[in-house]
């Protein structure tokens, strides 16, 4: 059971297909996930990127902000999303499983010094396939049932942005990938970013890109 | 037990208002990070406005000033408050006059004068330096406050000339790669998403 083309170039799943030679006729044999990232020009592998900083926040012990180190670090990964569609369930598709798209899945971890609450970070992905650009806010990955034991001064946020496979053809390619944000110190009565110096409030901020060649 | 009866209710009354300035602060706090989404300095003025009218003046709120007379380029204000504030209050001795002299030298408009100012802030970092060299927050402080009066090519220089006989190499090597760009040219656009953006 593998992926395959048709006459149409529509993607779909065939519960016989295992190789090109149990490929009926009329299709074109891709193969799993993987080889189905390739097929459609998005097999990649991605460098992880990372940024370290000394940053500057408020405590409330005295006046004055006082330095902290961050670190942030990014990796990516792509991936072939694919559902089970009633609709699309035949004899050789028995779940009806339906190619749907690639996601891009951008993962964050920051690390950090001693603050007064808990530092996390405000960041978003953009990624720029064809003449589109999909944006998401990445977010804290949604705990387990059973709860999470956290380690203080280390924070985990993702996002994952789906190209739709109606937006997927070989003509197309990926231009960037981005992620980018700030650093936030969150108490129970608000949020205060990290910023350059306590003389210059501005957040300080990271961009951390993956560019392709054309 | 009037005398009970009157400490319950000043009691009552300390604890309410103390409530209402906690509402206060959180409402000024969310007004800034309002702004750091999109510019709008009205979300400042509103928020100094609030802060203003809280009867307390804890370290939070204090700071939380600070960076709006910053952030508000309200230099006069911001020094009036600071001079009122004890030494003490700050965690090192000079950091009281490096926000003084760095408000009065962005206050002014002589080269000269703005000049005069900021190496009085490098002095008293520096003379606490002496005596602490391997304090990394006063390291810290002397580096951004040069950056904030100079470009960012001439303050890696000076932190290279650091960096051949302070001890705190990984400090400084880290402190090298944070100091990222001109603080002279951080506007909206560095920190504000630019489909987001407003008004500087």
């Amino acid at each position: 059971m593998d992926w395959v083309t048709y006459k149409d170039n529509n993607i779909i799943w065939n519960d016989q297909a295992t190789s090109a030679k149990s490929t009926p006729n009329g299709y074109t044999y891709i193969g799993n996930d993987n080889a189905l990232q390739s097929h459609v020009g998005m097999a990649y592998n991605f460098p992880e990127t990372s940024t370290e900083i000394i940053g500057f926040v408020a405590f409330d012990e005295k006046v004055g902000m006082q330095a902290i180190r961050v670190r942030e670090t990014s990796n990516v990964q792509i991936g072939v999303n694919a559902q089970n569609i009633k609709g699309n369930i035949s004899k050789s598709n028995e779940s009806g499983k339906t190619f749907t798209g690639v996601s891009v899945t951008v993962t964050n971890k920051t690390k950090f010094t001693q603050v007064d609450g808990d530092l996390s970070s405000s960041r978003r992905v953009d990624v720029k396939y064809g003449d589109k650009t999909y944006s998401r806010a990445m977010q804290e990955p949604p705990s387990s049932p059973n709860g999470d034991i956290k380690e203080y001064g280390t924070n985990t946020t993702r996002a994952s942005i789906v190209i739709p496979a109606s937006d997927i053809n070989s003509n197309k390619n990926f231009s960037s990938i981005k992620a980018s944000g700030s650093w936030w110190v969150t108490k129970p009565e608000g949020r205060t970013p990290v910023v350059y110096h306590g003389i210059a409030p501005w957040p300080k901020t990271f961009t951390h890109s993956w560019t392709f060649k054309k | 037990m009037k005398n009970l009866l009157i400490i319950f209710l000043f009691i009552v009354s300390i604890s309410a208002c103390s409530q209402k300035d906690n509402i206060k602060y959180e409402q000024a706090l969310s007004y800034i990070e309002e702004y750091y989404s999109n510019c709008d300095k009205q979300l400042l003025e509103k928020a100094l406005e609030i802060l203003d009218s809280t009867s307390i003046n804890n370290n939070q709120i204090v700071n939380t000033k600070i960076s709006l007379y910053f952030l508000l380029k309200k230099y006069k204000e911001g020094i009036a408050f600071m001079n009122a504030l004890p030494v003490d209050r700050f965690y090192r001795p000079y950091q009281k006059e490096m926000y003084i002299k760095s408000m009065l030298a962005l206050n002014e408009g002589d080269p000269l004068k703005r000049h005069f100012y900021y190496e009085q802030a490098i002095l008293s970092i520096n003379s606490y330096l002496s005596n602490n060299p391997k304090d990394d927050q006063a390291l810290a402080d002397l580096f951004y406050t040069k950056l904030r009066f100079e470009s960012r090519d001439k303050v890696l220089q000076y932190l290279d000339e650091y960096l051949k006989t302070n001890k705190n190499k990984e400090f400084l090597e880290l402190l090298r790669q944070s100091i990222s760009k001109d603080i002279s040219t951080i506007d909206c656009s560095s920190f504000v998403p630019s489909d987001l953006q407003s008004e500087d």
